[in-house]
């Protein structure tokens, strides 16, 4: 990989693909596909910034999800909402590292171990929340009892697809730095949030983190690998 | 196809530099963002609300628009309305805050897909100091956005004159897994397609000098009044 | 007259891999227009981007020797705006260099990265503009503009940069013929005017109102003919590029070779309606009217052409019969069912509808994938599947590639697995878009004689190419205005110049040397078939 944060003409071409592609696609499975889209169908179009970043690296990466979200904001009429624009760019820059690292099993590691870490601590933490909470609702938390779950079945996954593969599948090695990805970009557009909206940390964490990143990684697991295959087995002739 | 939310508008605002606009929208964020005190930012909420008017922009166009952004807000509101700990008193001074806050920001920002011509985006970002290099990957992100989703549509169709059915009813993974065959062949075309692109602007001499970007509007003295408009509006915000 | 453009030895390779060009010398003077000809992949396009500098400044896995000269200056020594400003080059598909947004901003693209003062862009955008007469479309988005007028704004925005060489990759490759014959005479006038012109071009014929000062032919990365017009027609293979008729007929004949071409036979004249429009009306949601009271109706196990204009509604026809979209009044029928209702996906077993683009729907990993993805999104058994697509595969030439990734194959395998891809759904009515657009001689003939190799389908295939239709067709439907304006035999429709005109096709010396046969009430032939009947 030359360098990656040289803008040439080719670098610029990706930007601009990536951003209106994730631009388009959005608003495509939004209106047109899955009109009574439920929560675990938004947005599978986060995989355009995750596919452009582990492609050709951090500025395409986070210029496609960055811009690639204000576009699919105003095709959508939906207004901005910058800290999620940021989000999605750091979830395609974030994915952008994985080819700038070369492909190491080293740094693999690394984002499974942080990942899984991080997602058990969260979901330790929201047991406190399950149970209690102040009036006017006394009872059951405001947290379902269900989603505790989430943290640690996201953190089971990231871990069977590190052992299942030892990095030896491109799709498998992709799912997981797009899955790493999806947390870090989710979980600081929702920390941001907490400031910019003026929101608690838990509300932030439950009410935003939460159902972006289980829903998010779930169309990156599902639609990410087959990209990977499509375009490697279609790579394979044109040399460049 | 028609895909932009951007019509041509009359008027005063219409007829601003878009860098004014901008920047007055950087300014309204801006010193939205720096308070909590609810007079300044009634003051901010109500600019913010009556430059749609003033922009020429109606309330049909925006209607799914102020639904949405009147959910989330709502939403939002009340969960940290839930967990705001004090007492009633400072409970609602703060759901009162976060409203005006929301409904400022939202404003503010709406308004400009609805009134800059998208393909003036990469001119205006170029006029507010944005590098020659990125201004231009924004143009040709819009440039792409029509083209692409003329893509979307066309292999819509080939894909269900072979019999697929997006419509049909199932559960959550084989709907996503029914995208693929409609996201890969736009994706790899995109990417093969950008190669061409690419050549074609190095052949034009792309990045060989600094660009003249035609179509540049004059900052003239409408454009500073409302500069100062936006600043003062920061001001505002700081001495409150 | 000055040489502009001058190569000598020049070779080019993939870094430590095969050559693609050896040893190749040639000369452009000024006011010469040469046609660059050979075989696909015998190098013309890898000519192209060593002229231009493209290798090795953008390809840079492929490497170059020898010396190219523009203007008197050895290419390598200029700079990036230099070479822009002195070479324009016209890629293959418009629709892939078009960067402005609207025509204005596309054609203000090459002098704006000169850096040039504004005044000077906006007096070349005219100027260019006005060469082309785009006046009126300057304020269009590119996005909205028909292939031919795309490929002039393309040329507008290379000739905005005053290029004095001129490098045009098959610029005629996505236009009907009417507009292919007007570029063809603009490159004349901008040959005239005292450039250097390379041009790429399968459509020999259509290139011809170019009047070509010489021919260069590449087989395998060599030079292997640069000379005159005429002493080229008189070696040309016809199997490899479109010769006017006299010609390939002529060369048919001393080559004594002998090659399968697809036949025409004639469908039971007793069989019922494929195909049946009744009284169809149809309008965009923008307002725009596209099909006004059309009807037309095609017999089972009958081949029609249908031809027209761009924007004339050939392939909202299409996309109707298939039930991609819904008629705002009257019927459609297929096989005989009323189809108002019924989904695409339901009709999916019945009929298919190949598009002109492969790109538009390849997707698998595998070709035997690919295949599959039809009869298995019918619901079909395993077992018939695997059935159909084996079949499939075998008529379309696909067997040795079933386990070869689709984004890895030629263009002409591409198309050959459309075909195949919608075969494997059993369908035995077939739609097809542009048949032959973007295949060489070879690539068409292989398409043809897959899709017409069974008697028993009926085809309906919308072309430009009035020669495909002339062959291949028992009848022609002309659309004009929404409407058939003509149906009936080649021999009818064809031979009325006024309407053939009107829907924006020319003339063929083909349908000229067939008018005595079609008058004696015999079939049309094609050139080879003309070559073997001997001299009328």
């Amino acid at each position: 990989m030359s360098n990656v944060f040289r803008l040439d003409s080719r670098a610029i071409v990706r930007m601009a693909s990536g951003a209106a592609l994730y631009g388009v696609f959005s608003w495509v499975t939004n209106i047109l596909l899955l009109p009574s889209a439920s929560l675990i169908s938004l947005r599978p179009a986060i995989v355009i910034p995750i596919f452009f970043g582990l492609q050709w690296g951090p500025v395409v990466g986070f210029f496609a999800g960055l811009v690639g979200n204000l576009i699919g904001d105003t095709l959508t009429g939906m207004g901005f909402f910058p800290m999620w624009d940021l989000g999605n760019g750091i979830v395609g820059g974030v994915a952008g590292i994985a080819p700038l690292l070369g492909r190491s099993r080293r740094a693999l590691d690394l984002v499974v171990a942080a990942s899984v870490a991080a997602l058990v601590a969260l979901g330790l933490w929201m047991q406190r929340f399950t149970t209690a909470i102040d009036a006017p609702f006394a009872g059951p938390g405001f947290v379902p009892a269900e989603q505790v779950g989430w943290p640690f079945a996201v953190a089971a996954v990231l871990f069977v697809l590190r052992l299942a593969f030892r990095g030896r599948s491109p799709a498998a090695e992709a799912a997981v730095w797009g899955v790493f990805a999806v947390l870090v970009g989710m979980g600081t557009a929702a920390l941001l949030d907490v400031p910019y909206n003026g929101m608690k940390v838990s509300v932030a964490l439950f009410g935003e983190f939460l159902p972006a990143s289980v829903a998010n990684t779930f169309n990156t697991l599902v639609l990410l690998p087959p990209l990977i295959r499509a375009y490697e087995r279609a790579l394979i002739r044109r040399g460049r | 196809m028609q895909v932009f939310q951007y019509r041509e508008r009359t008027g005063a605002y219409a007829a601003l530099d878009e860098r004014a606009r901008v920047l007055l929208t950087a300014c309204g964020v801006l010193a939205t963002l720096v308070t909590w005190n609810p007079a300044p930012l009634a003051v901010l909420a109500v600019v913010a609300v009556a430059i749609v008017p003033l922009a020429r922009v109606s309330w049909v166009e925006i209607r799914r628009f102020v639904f949405f952004a009147g959910f989330v807000i709502t939403l939002l509101v009340f969960f940290t309305w839930l967990t705001h700990g004090g007492t009633p008193d400072e409970r609602r001074a703060h759901a009162l805050a976060q409203s005006l806050r929301m409904v400022s920001l939202v404003a503010f920002t709406a308004v400009l897909p609805f009134t800059i011509e998208p393909p003036r985006w990469g001119a205006t970002f170029r006029g507010l100091g944005v590098s020659d290099r990125l201004s231009f990957a924004v143009e040709l992100a819009v440039r792409f956005v029509p083209t692409f989703a003329e893509r979307f549509e066309r292999t819509v169709r080939a894909q269900s004159a072979r019999g697929m059915d997006l419509s049909a009813r199932s559960g959550p993974i084989r709907r996503l897994r029914k995208l693929v065959p409609i996201l890969v062949p736009v994706l790899l075309d995109v990417i093969v397609a950008g190669e061409d692109v690419a050549d074609a602007m190095d052949l034009r001499a792309f990045g060989a000098r600094p660009r003249t970007w035609s179509g540049t509007r004059r900052f003239g003295g409408r454009e500073r009044v409302v500069l100062g408009l936006g600043l003062s509006l920061v001001a505002l915000a700081i001495a409150a | 007259m000055g040489s502009l453009l001058t190569a000598r030895g020049l070779t080019s390779r993939y870094r430590g891999g095969d050559i693609v060009l050896a040893d190749v010398d040639l000369t452009v003077a000024e006011g010469e227009l040469l046609l660059l000809l050979g075989r696909s992949a015998g190098g013309k396009t890898s000519l192209l981007r060593c002229l231009n500098g493209l290798v090795p400044r953008s390809y840079r896995s492929s490497e170059r020797t020898g010396s190219v000269r523009i203007c008197g200056d050895e290419l390598s020594d200029l700079t990036p705006a230099e070479v822009g400003s002195r070479v324009g080059t016209l890629l293959q598909d418009p629709e892939r260099q078009v960067i402005g947004f609207d025509v204005r901003r596309e054609i203000a693209f090459g002098p704006e990265n000169l850096g040039l003062p504004l005044a000077e862009v906006q007096r070349r955008v005219r100027e260019a503009a006005g060469r082309l007469e785009l006046e009126a479309l300057l304020d269009r988005p590119t996005s909205d503009l028909s292939g031919g007028e795309l490929q002039k704004v393309a040329l507008a925005g290379v000739l905005a940069m005053e290029p004095r060489v001129l490098l045009l990759d098959e610029p005629l490759a996505a236009l009907d013929p009417a507009s292919a014959h007007a570029v063809s005479k603009l490159l004349r006038e901008l040959a005239d005017e005292g450039r250097a012109v390379v041009v790429v071009e399968h459509r020999v014929e259509a290139l011809l109102a170019a009047r070509p000062d010489r021919v260069l032919e590449l087989d395998r990365g060599r030079v292997v003919y640069d000379g005159d017009v005429d002493a080229f027609f008189a070696r040309a293979d016809p199997r490899h590029a479109h010769l006017p008729a006299d010609v390939a007929c002529a060369r048919w004949r001393e080559l004594d070779v002998r090659e399968e071409e697809a036949v025409l036979l004639s469908p039971d004249p007793a069989a019922p309606p494929a195909i049946e429009l009744d009284g169809v009306c149809f309008s965009y949601p923008e307002g725009r009217e596209v099909l006004t009271d059309l009807c037309l109706s095609v017999q089972r196990g009958e081949r029609v052409a249908l031809l027209g204009a761009n924007g004339s509604g050939k392939s909202t026809l299409l996309l109707l019969a298939m039930r991609l979209l819904s008629a705002d009044t009257g019927t459609i029928r297929i096989g005989g069912r009323d189809t108002a209702g019924v989904e695409p996906a339901e009709l999916a077993g019945e009929v298919g509808l190949v598009f002109q683009d492969p790109g538009a729907m390849l997707f698998a990993d595998t070709v035997e994938e690919e295949c599959s993805f039809g009869p298995r999104a019918l619901g079909l058994a395993d077992e018939t599947v695997r059935r159909n697509v084996d079949n499939a595969l075998e008529r379309f030439g696909l067997g040795e590639l079933r386990n070869s990734s689709p984004g890895a194959l030629s263009i002409g395998q591409k198309k050959r697995l459309t075909l195949a891809a919608v075969a494997a759904s059993g369908v035995s009515t077939w739609l097809v878009d542009e048949p032959t657009a973007g295949l060489d001689p070879s690539g068409v003939r292989d398409f043809l004689l897959a899709l017409l190799a069974t008697g028993d389908s009926t085809v309906l295939f919308a072309t430009h190419d009035l020669d495909l239709a002339l062959i291949h067709a028992h009848r022609v439907a002309v659309m004009e205005d929404g409407r058939i304006a003509a149906f009936g035999p080649p021999s009818e429709v064809l031979t009325d110049s006024v309407r053939i005109e009107r829907a924006r096709l020319r003339s063929t010396s083909l349908l000229r040397a067939n008018l005595d046969r079609m008058a004696a009430g015999l079939d049309p032939l094609s050139a080879q078939g003309l070559a073997r009947e001997g001299p009328a």
